[in-house]
């Protein structure tokens, strides 16, 4: 790959967003991909790697890649980062990028429409608040426009459902 | 042979040992004051006190830590062990060339060879110590900056230069020999040359800015060296990226100095609008002030920091694009560079005279990648290679190495008295050998003898190991003495008899901190001491199995942690050899074994030792 074809931009523009600005500082040292708990059952998932191609502004890539929604969070890689890149923190912002592109998979839009309909990703029915009813705690009800003003999305949109401000 | 006697100091270490039976064992009288002829004393001379030295004064005294070679073990075994340490001591001090010969007054003058900051301030630093200097430059001027001072610095330390500097301008120094307190230098000035005595040598010549060429083909028209780079006037264009590569040491790591100054040079260009650096480096050498955080803030400004495995980076289109393979991504990158920027150093030509190797070790073995050699000291004692010569980073820390290399060569010069080898001239066949091999260049040859540099010989004893004649030995240290020593110490000693010859710098301190816990040595286990391992050769070796050891063991520092540079690997060698000669003789060629050995692994002697003794209990 010739680094004269890569966006220069894309490293500061994620390092822009909010949970992005430990990217740069990123050494390659590789402790977040030794690590990380999923690139030990997802071959081909590597922090250090999605890090290195978001740095050599490789923005297709990146943000097409099915792998940067892949990580579940639990946050192992910015407790060994010696650099404090946090890099949970720094694929939430590239997924957030995605997102806007129009890039997110299937899976988040879905959750992002069952939000927007019931303010919940999982819908509450009379079977649960019989259940809660029976322990002794209070009903619960579906406030979904909260999040719809919150994350400024409409209830079963035609558009892209999950829209972030 | 003197009549020795023991003065028993008392020692942690030496508790419930009865003097009077050392004494009976070791075959010596114990002190009671009276008139003696050469002493042993229990402690170390530093532990001492001074009433004792100077009712001693004058005689043969072997200073012995008897502690240290003790150790564990029931009264009966540390009885013995003591007797035989005693004995050992008793048979050096009778003999006695003891105390030591120390040397005539060393000259205490000093040459700087050079120009720039570093020979100014090393100039400064030695005449602010008392010594008198000639401060010799090649160039028109010894104020002349090197390219790589600032000469605002360079012309304020020149004005501050006192009276008992002396300049020499045009003056250059083109040949040098000697070590500590007699160094003989000729030097070629417009007044012809001349040969003249000093009592030590800075070498610290003017800095020039050079590059390392790093990759052949590159396009002459995109590069540029960091010291000429004017990063402020040049941005990227208003409707994209101008690409910038520099070259940090692809083909080889620079030093911390030069990786820091490329740093900087990238920082700068990355804080220019719509430019992208890349700086790619086979090893990103952080470790000068700094460094470290200045390195954070090139990835911060978005300088892409490419590693290249040396000797990977290649040009094509006739040095316009640069590729490499990317390890990280395991594919080829690519870039075509507008600019190119070039890693320099600051650099300094090396005197033509060192090149002789008949007279000075080989630049690496002058030089040496040990810490003990910083500051300035070479391992020639009383030489001092500063500044660009020795690749010190411009600035404060030429000062600092000055100051250093001044306060080295002061204490040198007329602090604790040297001893002399002492050279047997009758017998001397002149073969050269102690001057080729005194790893601190005090033998010399004057007028068909050999002398010594009086302020230079630290008592290592490579010349006593290697001298076919036996002719030459610091004061304490030649084949009879320790011959002796041995003969008495193995003739009390218990069978399986062993000789340990230990490094005092690795060796001993790993024997000392055995004993203090009580570990419990080999009957037979004989110590000898030596200032470093390479004082142990042949003779010493072939000795010790001649007087009846089964096994001799030498303990040396590891690899390149020698204090007298390779006193270490000669022992090795010549441990090797005699195994060899043993197996050809068809004996147990395993009964002389090399350990090297750093002071904190006393495990490892211990191990060392006793299966040494399981093997000659075996043989």
């Amino acid at each position: 790959m010739r680094l004269n074809d890569g966006d220069p931009g894309f490293k500061h523009q994620v390092a822009a967003e909010p949970g992005g600005q430990g990217l740069k500082s990123c050494f390659a040292c590789a402790a977040c991909s030794a690590r990380c708990p999923v690139a030990g059952h997802l071959p081909g998932y590597d922090p250090r790697r999605i890090i290195r191609l978001t740095l050599l502004g490789r923005r297709e890539e990146v943000l097409a890649s099915p792998l940067i929604w892949r990580c579940s969070a639990c946050y192992s890689c910015a407790e060994v980062c010696p650099q404090q890149v946090r890099f949970t923190d720094v694929l939430t912002a590239i997924k957030n990028i995605a997102a806007r592109a129009g890039c997110a998979p299937p899976a988040a839009r879905a959750g992002a429409s069952l939000l927007a309909k019931h303010g919940r990703l999982l819908q509450v029915s009379e079977f649960e608040n019989e259940k809660r009813a029976k322990l002794g705690l209070p009903p619960v009800e579906e406030r979904p426009q909260d999040f719809q003003r919150l994350l400024n999305i409409a209830p079963e949109g035609e558009g892209s459902g999950e829209e972030p401000a | 042979m003197a009549r020795v006697s023991l003065v028993w100091l008392e020692r942690p270490g030496l508790e419930g040992l009865a003097p009077e039976l050392v004494a009976r064992a070791a075959g010596v009288a114990l002190d009671r004051g009276g008139l003696v002829e050469a002493v042993v004393v229990t402690a170390p001379e530093a532990a001492a006190p001074p009433a004792l030295k100077r009712r001693l004064l004058g005689l043969p005294v072997a200073w012995l830590d008897l502690a240290l070679e003790v150790g564990g073990g029931d009264d009966a075994l540390r009885l013995a062990r003591a007797a035989a340490a005693v004995a050992r001591a008793a048979g050096r001090a009778a003999l006695a060339t003891l105390p030591p010969v120390y040397a005539p007054q060393p000259a205490l003058n000093v040459l700087v060879a050079g120009a720039g900051l570093a020979a100014l301030a090393a100039a400064y630093e030695a005449a602010a110590l008392g010594h008198p200097v000639l401060l010799a430059t090649p160039l028109a001027a010894a104020h002349t900056p090197g390219q790589d001072d600032d000469p605002e610095e360079v012309s304020l330390l020149a004005a501050q230069l006192p009276a008992s500097v002396t300049l020499a301008p045009q003056t250059e120094l083109t040949e040098l020999t000697g070590a500590a307190g007699a160094f003989r230098a000729r030097l070629a000035g417009p007044q012809g040359a001349a040969t003249q005595t000093f009592g030590a040598v800075v070498l610290a010549p003017a800095g020039q800015w050079s590059v390392s060429c790093e990759v052949d083909g590159l396009d002459p028209a995109l590069t540029r060296p960091v010291w000429q780079l004017q990063a402020q006037e040049i941005s990227g264009p208003p409707d994209g990226w101008l690409y910038a590569a520099v070259l940090a040491g692809t083909a080889r790591p620079l030093t911390a100095d030069s990786f820091s100054r490329a740093l900087r040079a990238a920082l700068a260009l990355a804080q220019r609008p719509r430019l992208q650096v890349a700086l790619l480096f086979s090893e990103a050498r952080v470790a000068s002030e700094g460094g470290e955080r200045l390195f954070r803030e090139c990835r911060q400004a978005g300088v892409l920091a490419m590693r290249v495995a040396p000797g990977e980076l290649t040009v094509r289109e006739g040095g316009r694009l640069l590729a490499w393979p990317d390890p990280l991504l395991g594919e080829d990158l690519e870039l075509a560079p507008d600019l190119i920027v070039l890693a320099d150093q600051a650099a300094a030509p090396r005197p033509a005279f060192l090149d002789n190797r008949l007279l000075w070790p080989s630049w690496p073995a002058l030089l040496p990648d040990n810490p003990r050699f910083s500051g300035g000291r070479s391992s020639r004692t009383g030489l001092y290679i500063l500044g660009a010569l020795r690749g010190t980073a411009p600035g404060a820390a030429r000062r600092e190495e000055a100051a250093d290399a001044a306060a080295d060569l002061h204490e040198r010069l007329t602090g604790k008295l040297v001893p002399m080898p002492v050279v047997r001239d009758k017998i001397c066949a002149r073969c050269l050998t102690c001057v080729r091999t005194c790893p601190h260049g005090v033998p010399r040859h004057i007028v068909d003898s050999i002398q010594c540099a009086p302020a230079g010989c630290v008592a290592c004893g490579v010349c006593a190991a290697e001298c076919p004649a036996q002719a030459i030995a610091p004061p304490g240290w030649s084949n009879p003495e320790m011959f002796a020593g041995l003969e008495r110490a193995l003739a009390l000693a218990a069978q399986p008899r062993l000789v340990l010859f230990a490094c005092a710098n690795s060796a001993m301190p790993a024997v000392g901190e055995l004993s203090a816990g009580g570990h419990v040595w080999p009957a037979g286990l004989v110590m000898q001491p030596v200032v470093c391992a390479g004082r142990v050769g042949m003779h010493l070796i072939m000795k010790a199995l001649e007087l009846g050891a089964r096994g001799v063991l030498v303990a040396g520092c590891h690899d390149g942690n020698c204090r007298s540079v390779s006193g270490n690997l000669r022992a090795r060698l010549r441990t090797e050899q005699a195994s060899q000669t043993l197996g050809e003789l068809g004996l147990d060629p395993e009964s002389v074994q090399f350990l090297h050995l750093a002071s904190n692994q006393p495990r490892a002697l211990a191990q060392a030792v006793d299966q040494m003794a399981a093997g000659a209990l075996e043989g």
